[in-house]
């Protein structure tokens, strides 16, 4: 009886000590991985989908790329609504309606972040400059800019060639290039100090960290301050519910660039922000027939626009309004040759 | 007369109620249903027309009904709007007169002041809010995500703000009148102290909205701020005179000290020479010897109008009509009769008028920081909307004003005030 006594006293003891141990070990585990997110992890069954949509959070998709998913949908939702009016009139088989659904098909609209360590910049060589605003038109066509208002990112003002002031000038010139004539086409300059942001009520508008300044036309509330703000007249507004027609989209889109307009929204250059972010050029320097528009990375010593730089020096336009543009102008060789051999060989 | 009232803030709204909108003749309910049609006519204009693709939807309509374009972005909306805040700004006139330096025939009156300054703020809500392109979504994210740099939200914030106080002014005013009791000093001074630099505020962050911006030579000096405020302090005033002249015609009994007047004409007459000086100091910076070529621009359309010539029309009949003004009011045959008050008070207006709104706003955009002269003239629809606004303005003023005079009225022509 009493060993008996005994042996169960001893077993009961044995479990208590065994429970103790394991009691000891969990709480020492749950010591070591104080997440108590990582503890349930472990412990709990893990399902497959569980795991894969931990993937799919870490992969992290922004704020701004879960905006761009509904853009895209809303961008084709619409751009189909119209294809389905053009192809009622102009019937199933013609070639614009063909067109219209092959566009539609093809949006998307991305959200892509800026690249650390870039800083874009362009350049621009008045003395090639010919006037002929093919930049303007590529960059309407690029940007799915309405057509009818007439909004163009790019506007190339003519102004005489002793006086490089940008008054009097002549932006409704008829035939291009005259002699004592300069062309300068203006857009937004992408200052490092822009006040279009600074007077934002309600920062629609902003710097991105590679210097492209951006409006979120999702939150722009059409004050027209920025227009206000901006020395360089290089924003444009709304004005009625843009058009754009559908066989001339472009389905290449980025949230922050060229996603068909709101009415009442501001708009602007965004060197063409869909192509850039993915290391293309922006349409108006693909599109000069004369190569006067440099773009590329200021932090990378090879890019052609510190080549540019470094080799004929550059000028900002009204530098008095102290924002210090991203934007440069520069004369190139055709009027004035660098510097007879002064640093060795140039590009000649 | 018969109805009577208890001692709670419950009683006071009614009997403003009561006193504004249940009572009134014939001819001031007439003139309240004209003013409510042209300002429901405004803002039918505002919302199925102007604003459209906003409100509705739809693919017509939008600001392009308006003038406004790319080049000049602020047009007659924002003119108005900065008038109506100098008027706002000044209608503490009154009350610093009367709580600031007690005086007994300011105190009768100082409440019109912040009927004033109610009613000329809710016209300038008004205003933005037609101006500006999504309304509903400003609403939204205005106080949600302001942007601390951006002066238009200090702009909205000290608006607000003052239009509260001045509500609260008047609330607590009619409150003690209508009961027959003079207005606590535990009152009046913190409200004043609280009031008077809000009411310089509003018209101060106005002015810096645009006197900090490069793109805009004309406007970018520091006299902006302080020139809105001069003549705010002669426009502000001659609206409280033209009231007064009026009320004392129209409402039986109603009588105003003369003191009030005389001080009144000398701060009308005072602020108009300091916003004449403050012209004549601008004309000269500019045009003595050098200056920005953009700047001289600008100026040259201001001053000449050479593409568009009802800048130059308005800018020379701010110069004469202030000038007139002036010197009629030094005249004191003029000064002390009423009818000679009633006509300085209304050149007072006419002039400020046409230095405030649209020879003061557009200007800086033509030119363009492009170069280009677009010129801007208001449309139909843009002159409809603003006359709407102005409507329901007059029609809050009208309201207020009557609640607030038989206020007065109990206490001081009916009350113990009487005996002061």
């Amino acid at each position: 009886m009493a060993e008996n006594l005994k042996k169960h006293v001893d077993e009961t003891r044995r479990s208590l000590l065994k429970a103790a141990a394991v009691a000891g070990g969990a709480s020492l585990i749950s010591f070591v991985a104080i997440d108590r997110e990582k503890l349930r992890a472990v412990l709990s069954p893990v399902s497959l989908e569980d795991v894969v949509t931990e993937a799919e959070a870490a992969e992290a998709p922004s704020e701004l790329e879960r905006r761009a998913a509904k853009k895209t949908e809303e961008m084709k939702k619409l751009c189909r609504a119209e294809a389905e009016k053009l192809c009622k009139a102009k019937g199933e088989n013609s070639p614009e309606c063909k067109e219209a659904r092959r566009r539609c098909e093809l949006i998307k609209v991305k959200a892509t972040p800026a690249k650390p360590g870039t800083r874009f910049a362009m350049a621009l060589d008045i003395n090639k400059c010919i006037g002929c605003r093919r930049c303007a038109y590529a960059c309407v066509m690029e940007n799915n800019t309405d057509r009818e208002m007439g909004i163009e990112w790019i506007k190339v003002v003519s102004v005489p060639r002793e006086e490089l002031e940008i008054l009097n000038t002549d932006w409704k010139y008829k035939e291009a290039p005259e002699k004592e004539m300069v062309y300068i086409p203006m857009a937004c300059m992408h200052c490092e100090d822009p006040p279009c942001t600074m007077v934002c009520p309600v920062v629609a508008t902003f710097k991105e960290p590679d210097g492209i300044v951006v409006v979120d036309y999702d939150r722009c509330i059409g004050c027209r301050y920025c227009i206000t703000a901006c020395p360089y007249g290089a924003r444009r507004f709304n004005w009625r519910k843009p058009r754009v027609p559908v066989t001339e989209l472009n389905p290449n889109m980025h949230i922050l660039g060229n996603v068909i307009r709101q009415p009442h929204v501001m708009e602007k250059c965004t060197w063409c922000i869909q192509r850039t972010r993915d290391g293309g050029v922006p349409a108006c320097v693909e599109v000069c027939p004369v190569g006067a528009r440099v773009f590329g990375d200021l932090n990378d010593p090879s890019s052609p626009i510190r080549q540019v730089m470094e080799e004929y020096g550059a000028f900002v336009l009204k530098p008095a309004a102290g924002t210090r543009p991203r934007f440069f102008y520069y004369f190139g060789p055709a009027r004035t040759p660098p510097a007879k051999k002064e640093k060795g060989g140039g590009g000649e | 007369m018969a109805k009577e009232y208890g001692d709670s803030f419950l009683d006071t709204i009614k009997y403003i109620i009561d006193e504004g909108l249940l009572k009134g003749s014939k001819a001031f309910y007439l003139a309240l249903l004209g003013l409510l049609l042209i300002g429901a006519y405004g803002m039918y204009l505002w919302i199925f027309v102007q604003h459209a693709p906003i409100f509705l939807g739809s693919n017509y309509g939008g600001m392009i009904t308006t003038d406004l374009t790319d080049s000049v972005t602020w047009g007659i909306y924002i003119s108005f709007f900065v008038f109506w805040v100098g008027v706002a700004a000044a209608g503490i006139v009154f009350g610093i007169a009367a709580y600031a330096f007690g005086h007994k025939g300011f105190k009768k009156v100082a409440v019109l002041g912040e009927v004033q300054a109610v009613a000329a703020l809710i016209t300038v809500l008004l205003l933005i809010a037609v101006d500006v392109g999504r309304p509903l979504r400003a609403m939204i994210l205005m106080p949600q995500l302001p942007n601390l740099h951006s002066m238009l939200d200090w702009d909205f914030i000290v608006i607000s703000g003052y239009l509260t106080l001045n509500l609260i002014g008047f609330l607590v005013t009619i409150h003690y009148y209508r009961r027959d009791l003079p207005l606590p000093a535990k009152f009046t001074v913190p409200f004043i102290i609280i009031a008077a630099p809000f009411a310089i505020g509003i018209h101060t962050v106005t002015a810096f909205l645009s006197q900090a911006l490069t793109a805009r030579p004309i406007w970018n000096s520091p006299l902006l701020a302080p020139r809105y405020v001069a003549t705010a302090f002669a426009s502000g005033p001659a609206i409280l005179v033209l009231a007064l002249v009026l009320a004392e015609k129209y409402i039986k009994g109603f009588r105003v000290d003369p003191d009030v007047y005389k001080k009144t004409m000398i701060v009308i007459a005072g602020a108009l020479v300091v916003g004449l000086y403050f012209t004549l100091s601008e004309a000269h910076e500019i045009y003595w010897y050098t200056t920005e070529p953009w700047k001289k621009a600008q100026a040259n359309e201001m001053i000449f109008g050479y593409h568009l010539p009802y800048l130059a029309v308005m800018y020379w009949l701010w110069v004469a009509l202030g000038i007139a003004a002036v010197i009629l009011t030094l005249i004191p045959r003029v000064r002390n009769s009423r009818t000679g008050m009633l006509f300085i008070a209304v050149l007072t207006i006419i002039a400020v008028v046409n230095e405030k709104t649209m020879s003061i706003v557009i200007p800086a955009y033509i030119p363009d920081p492009l170069g280009r002269y677009i010129p801007y003239y208001p449309t139909p629809v843009e002159y409809a909307i603003t006359l709407g606004v102005h409507a329901l303005g007059i029609l809050v003023y009208l309201v207020l004003a009557k609640a607030a005079i038989s206020a007065i009225m109990r206490h001081y022509f009916q009350g113990s005030g009487a005996h002061h």
